[in-house]
């Protein structure tokens, strides 16, 4: 029966222009996910099995979910609410994001948990929130979650979101964010995607900005055999700050996509976008990032950059950076770069007595580096260079 | 230590060298003068093992090995510097790892045994304060946003740390400040000895009033015109090039 259903929904595919690249359709026709069938258990009480990991931390905030089943929340700040709720909020809440796709509707209908994470009024919340999404199973199922963030006015707080999974398990994980943020509030947001490298990854952040709010984000995209990462923002009001630093890193066959949509709709307001990807062996990347400033949108400052770095014959990127601009009274710019590492700067590091593999491995090590020095929890920091020294 | 006989090298198709002949002995200063274009930079860059260069006729033979069979990075390690003219910038690469890993990479090469941080890091400070070089510049990435002194000097940091054998300063002096260009020289005259030499490129004579040559060649149009004692120069300085050659 629910066979039936997905197979009714347009899975987007390279006819649809925003997916020209990704071709999301031909990896789920060829792998025939089902949606996985549970939906709002009284689940909170059962203990969760999911392995170590090293962004875990007790005696923080975290959510645990297993197989796309809420196992756990552990609350350990005041102000700070986090349940599971059937008020989906219907599509009220995404009615301000000028691009929606299937996606979102796969999700609403097949939704398997849906969390409400509300940070209260005037906190700064003093510990971190962590979501893990954890996978072992092999059953191809299309597992449907959403997360709501709702950050009050004057709130503050940092979420991540750790995807990761027991090796092999080959799954579908199509998740949405509605992350809301009302005046004055401020949040960092982490989006770390390690899942298996069977496994179909899609999520959907959508930032709804309200007045002098700031959102700090950064993604990391690794796991996963496809994945698309999109941001989808609205900058309602002035004197926002939003920023989006991002890396995908993909060797074997896997293509990453993170495609980013900006959309400035009132005067005053910051956006700053730098996405850098690296490529190894066969695979492919993807950035698509996309700047709206309305003709309201004056002394708009908007800046969009992708840098690649290509180490192989074989791997190929698509950089489609793109501005669309009605006002005139604005700084906006955007470019990408992409190509094998600099001739030059190993020239210099060979001619101090490295050889071609240590001079290489310190340029990787150092474009990863420039992006990361601007990841302010330095223990994140930490955990992202170390997985990407035992991938590069 | 180093011997250079008829050497001829194009790029491209463009003729550079014509027939350079050139010996330095273990301990001696020379310097190499001569207007632009004259393959003085050609020269630096072709003893150091840089892409993009032919070389059609003679051979270059380093403490007795031919040095066209050797990997740049052999060279170096061989005790080969060549402080860069334009010293290239390295976003994101901490220059104190950068150093530490040279020096690490040359010593085992020597079968040194390799140096910990801590003692690295007394070393690199020693150094530093040589060169009045300030210690914050070295914490940021390799030469990334450097002012042109700052990178001449980062490069002579570099020097006295790998200690080299035949050190190659090309153009150093150029962008420096009369201050600048005298604590260079400082790093060249605090690593001179019986044993190691050093080849200095340069276009004015400013230098070697601070670092005094054993010997001093023209190169013009990919050749040697005239060689002399530290007193060429000078002469040089009054006469210009075009009274010389």
């Amino acid at each position: 029966m629910q066979q039936k259903i997905i197979k009714n929904f347009d899975i987007p595919n390279k006819k649809i222009e925003t997916w020209k690249f990704t071709d999301l359709k031909k990896y789920f026709e060829k792998n025939d996910f089902k949606p996985k069938t549970n939906s709002f258990k009284k689940s909170n009480v059962i203990n969760s099995n999911i392995p170590k990991n090293i962004f875990f931390n007790p005696n923080k905030n975290f959510i645990i979910i297993e197989n796309g089943i809420l196992k756990k929340i552990n609350i350990k700040s005041e102000n700070l609410e986090i349940k599971s709720s059937k008020n989906i909020f219907k599509k009220k809440n995404i009615k301000n994001f000028l691009r929606k796709d299937s996606l979102l509707d796969i999700n609403e209908t097949f939704l398997n948990e849906n969390i409400i994470i509300t940070i209260k009024k005037n906190t700064k919340l003093n510990k971190t929130i962590t979501i893990f999404y954890y996978n072992s199973e092999n059953e191809k199922n299309i597992i449907n979650n959403k997360i709501n963030i709702f950050l009050e006015e004057n709130a503050e707080a940092e979420i991540s979101e750790i995807f990761f999974s027991k090796e092999k398990s080959f799954y579908w994980n199509n998740v949405h964010k509605y992350i809301d943020l009302k005046k004055n509030s401020k949040l960092n947001h982490y989006n770390i995607q390690l899942e298996s490298k069977n496994a179909l990854h899609s999520s959907i952040n959508n930032v709804n900005c309200n007045s002098a709010s700031t959102y700090d984000s950064f993604i990391f995209s690794t796991g996963a055999n496809l994945s698309r990462i999109e941001a989808i923002s609205s900058i309602n009001a002035e004197d926002i700050n939003f920023n989006i630093k991002g890396l995908y890193l993909a060797n074997k066959n896997q293509h990453h996509d993170i495609t980013t949509l900006m959309q400035h709709k009132k005067p005053n307001s910051k956006s700053n976008q730098h996405i850098k990807g690296i490529l190894e062996e066969n695979s492919s990347g993807v950035f698509q990032g996309k700047v709206i400033v309305s003709q309201d949108a004056q002394k708009t400052d908007a800046f969009q950059f992708n840098q690649n770095l290509l180490l192989s014959e074989n791997a190929d990127v698509n950089s489609k950076p793109e501005l669309e601009i009605y006002a005139d009274d604005v700084k906006c710019s955007h470019g990408s770069t992409t190509g094998d590492l600099d001739e030059e700067m190993l020239f210099y590091l060979r001619s101090r007595g490295l050889n071609k593999q240590q001079a290489k491995k310190i340029l990787i090590e150092g474009f990863i580096n420039e992006l990361f020095d601007e990841i302010k929890n330095e223990e994140i920091k930490e955990n992202l260079l170390k997985t990407s020294k035992e991938i590069i | 230590m180093l011997k250079i006989e008829n050497l001829h090298a194009n790029v491209e198709d463009k003729k550079i060298l014509q027939g350079i002949d050139l010996t330095i002995n273990p301990g001696e200063i020379h310097a190499i003068m001569g207007p632009n274009g004259s393959g003085k930079s050609t020269l630096a860059n072709i003893l150091s093992g840089r892409d993009g260069y032919k070389i059609t006729k003679g051979k270059i033979s380093y403490l007795k090995k031919d040095l066209m069979n050797l990997e740049p990075e052999e060279r170096a390690c061989e005790g080969l510097f060549l402080a860069f003219q334009y010293p290239v910038e390295i976003p994101g690469v901490s220059g104190i790892n950068f150093l530490r890993t040279t020096l690490n990479s040359i010593r085992k090469y020597k079968k040194l045994k390799e140096l910990d941080g801590v003692s690295f890091l007394k070393l690199l400070r020693e150094k530093a304060k040589l060169l009045k070089m300030d210690e914050k510049l070295i914490k940021r990435s390799v030469n990334t946003g450097f002012s042109g002194g700052e990178k001449k000097r980062s490069e002579i940091l570099q020097m006295s740390l790998l200690e080299p054998k035949l050190a190659i300063l090309d153009e150093t002096d150029s962008g420096l400040d009369i201050d600048a260009l005298k604590i260079a020289a400082s790093g060249v005259n605090n690593l001179k000895n019986k044993q190691r030499s050093f080849l200095i490129i340069t276009h004015y004579q400013r230098l070697l009033n601070y670092i005094v040559p054993d010997k001093v060649h023209i190169l013009s149009e990919g050749k040697i015109v005239k060689s002399g004692d530290k007193n060429l120069a000078i002469e040089l300085e009054k006469k210009g090039y075009e009274g010389l050659i």
